[in-house]
Order: C-alpha cells, then structure tokens, then sequence
C-alpha cells in the first residue's frame, strides 16, 4: 500500500470511520512491531506500548492532529516511540529472569528474543531518549535526522545525545571488562 | 598525436580495464569486521539489530489495538458526538395531543370547542378556590363552638 493510500484511510478515520484505522495498522505493525521491541527490550512491553501508541494515534486522528505534512508512518513512528519512552519511564527495575510473557507473540525467534534481551541489558543505563536515540540511528539505521525527526528534536541535539549515550556506553563496557579482568 | 591525448588514452584503456573490478565477499567482511572491532558499541547494536529483524506481531494483534480502539470510540469523552446522540435519543419526543389546542387558543381568535373549555377554566378555578375557602371557615367555627361547649361541660361538671 502506497503512502498516498495510507492518508486517505487516515482521512476516513477522521471522517469517523474507525474500521479505516485496521488498514493502518495491518501496513504498518511490522515495523513498529520492531521498532517497539528494540526500544523496550522485550516484546511484552513493546505489545503494551504499541498499543498505547495505536490508540494514541487513532484519537489523533480523530481529533485532526496529523496534519499530513509527514508521512503517516514517520508520525506514527514518532507517536509509537514516545509511547515506548513513557513506558520506560514508567518502568520498574525488575530482574533479568521476570520477563513477562506477550500476549500475542508473534515470529519472535529464540535468536532475537535472546538478542532483545541484550539490547535491554546493554541499554539499562541509559535515559529512554538516549536510549531511543541509540536504538533509531544504530539498530534502526535511521540517519541522525531521521531519528532527530522522530522523536521532534533538532540534528544538533541528537548528535549530542548520540555522543552523550555512546560515551555512556563505551564506559559502561569497559568498567565490566575491569571489573571481569 | 600530442602527450595529452596519448595520456588521455592511457588512462581511458585502465578506467575500461578495471571497470569491473568487485571486492569479493571476503574483503568486505573483513573490512566490516575492522571498522567493526573499532567500534565495539556499535558492532554490538548492529549484530543486535540484525538478529532481532525478524520479529514481527502475531495476526491477532491487529485484532486486540482495533478492540481497543473501538472500545476506546464507545468511552470517548463527551464531545460534539454528544449532540448528536442527543439528538437521536430525543427524536422521538411528541407533544401530547392537547399541546396544539393550547398553543391555538392563544394565537388564535376563533372559538374551538377545546378553546371554549380553556376560556371558562378560569371562573371555574375561582369557584372552586372560593368554595374550598368557605368550607376552610366553616370548619374553623364549627371546631370553636365544639371547644366552647366541651368547656361549658366540663365547669358544669366541676360543680357539680
């Protein structure tokens, strides 16, 4: 479905036809399925917050905040990230075998679950924008305005939130090899 | 043929010579991995990011965020919708059949039987609250003269 397809549902959507909002979710989950999974580390969380920011998106569009300037998957890109980053914000520490189960999990391979599990851990440390900005431009692969755009900040800022979290990052890593060597 | 152009050629035959010159597979792994192990961060997010590529919902989970959204169109606050649910619930309301007669009688001059009715309810309703008045002072003397004869007994009683 071409971007122009994806407007006009939004469009009926505003125009009160909710059934028009299925379309839109069924294009574009895949991605925000993934994206939500990276940002949140694990994918009960990423479905909780997906969903938030499904809802969030459709109340939008009802209420004619999307204003077609972007395309509808950049807005709701944004929209599903910053549902992620108030869940982590949200977010108790819990320990690393309580993961809770999802409640519609999908093809979610041991392999990535595995890998989920690792971003989280390696990104624990991070403030859920520094966090969210790491994921969009190195696991994402996202250029830095793209990510900038995404979570409506300026180039400048990310690239300083950018080397903010990797020296973060970095000094996390070698403060466990010391401690492990 | 001047110096340039033979240089020219020259470089014309290698450009064509090299033209399809690949790297094989090798070298830009082994290129990866150097720029990689140079950066062991991003090496880590991006072998992360290709293993978790694959993920995507499960088919229901369409189902459950349009459940919740449809769920979330009936809790909505009360807006401009309300209007128009208003709108529907009060369709239906009719006046009771002698609302127009009333209405008729005060716009118009002309006698109908119903206008007839409402025009001699006024002195009607006077009588009737003179004679509730009347029957309210009957009542009152009646229960003074009662007192003052159940007085009257009792003294004669005392001296008796």
């Amino acid at each position: 479905m071409s971007a122009v397809d994806l407007r006009l549902c939004a469009a009926r959507v505003k125009q009160g036809d909710a059934a028009a909002f299925r379309q839109v979710v069924e294009h574009t989950r895949v991605n925000l399925y993934r994206l939500a999974a990276r940002l949140m580390g694990n994918v009960a969380d990423a479905e909780d917050a997906l969903q938030d920011g499904y809802v969030s998106a459709y109340r939008g569009l009802v209420d004619g905040r999307y204003d077609g300037r972007a395309k509808l998957e950049t807005w709701l890109y944004r929209i599903v990230a910053n549902a992620c980053i108030d869940q982590l914000r949200k977010r108790k520490p819990r320990g690393e075998e309580s993961e809770i189960e999802a409640k519609f999990d999908g093809l979610v391979s041991a392999e990535a679950r595995v890998a989920l599990r690792e971003l989280d851990a390696m990104l624990a440390t991070l403030s859920p924008q520094d966090r969210a900005a790491i994921v969009l431009v190195h696991v994402e692969g996202m250029t830095v305005r793209e990510a900038a755009e995404t979570l409506g900040t300026t180039e400048g800022a990310m690239e300083q939130r950018l080397l903010r979290a990797r020296a973060a990052l970095r000094k996390k890593g070698d403060d466990q090899e010391a401690t492990s060597g | 043929m001047g110096k340039g152009q033979e240089v020219d050629d020259k470089l014309g035959a290698i450009a064509a010579a090299t033209e399809d010159l690949r790297p094989s597979d090798e070298l830009t792994r082994a290129t990866l991995d150097r720029v990689l192990a140079a950066e062991p961060v991003e090496s880590s997010l991006l072998q992360l990011g290709d293993a978790t590529r694959a993920i995507a919902p499960a088919d229901t989970f369409t189902d459950a965020v349009m459940a919740r959204i449809l769920g979330s169109v009936a809790d909505a606050p009360v807006g401009d919708d309300a209007f128009a649910s208003i709108a529907a619930r009060t369709a239906h309301l009719r006046p009771q059949d002698g609302f127009t007669d009333a209405i008729m009688a005060e716009v118009a001059p002309g006698g109908t039987l119903s206008d007839g009715i409402l025009r001699s309810a006024r002195p009607s309703l006077l009588v009737a609250a003179f004679a509730a008045a009347a029957c309210l002072v009957v009542s009152w003397l009646a229960e003074r003269d009662y007192a003052q004869e159940s007085m009257a007994v009792t003294a004669a009683e005392v001296s008796e």
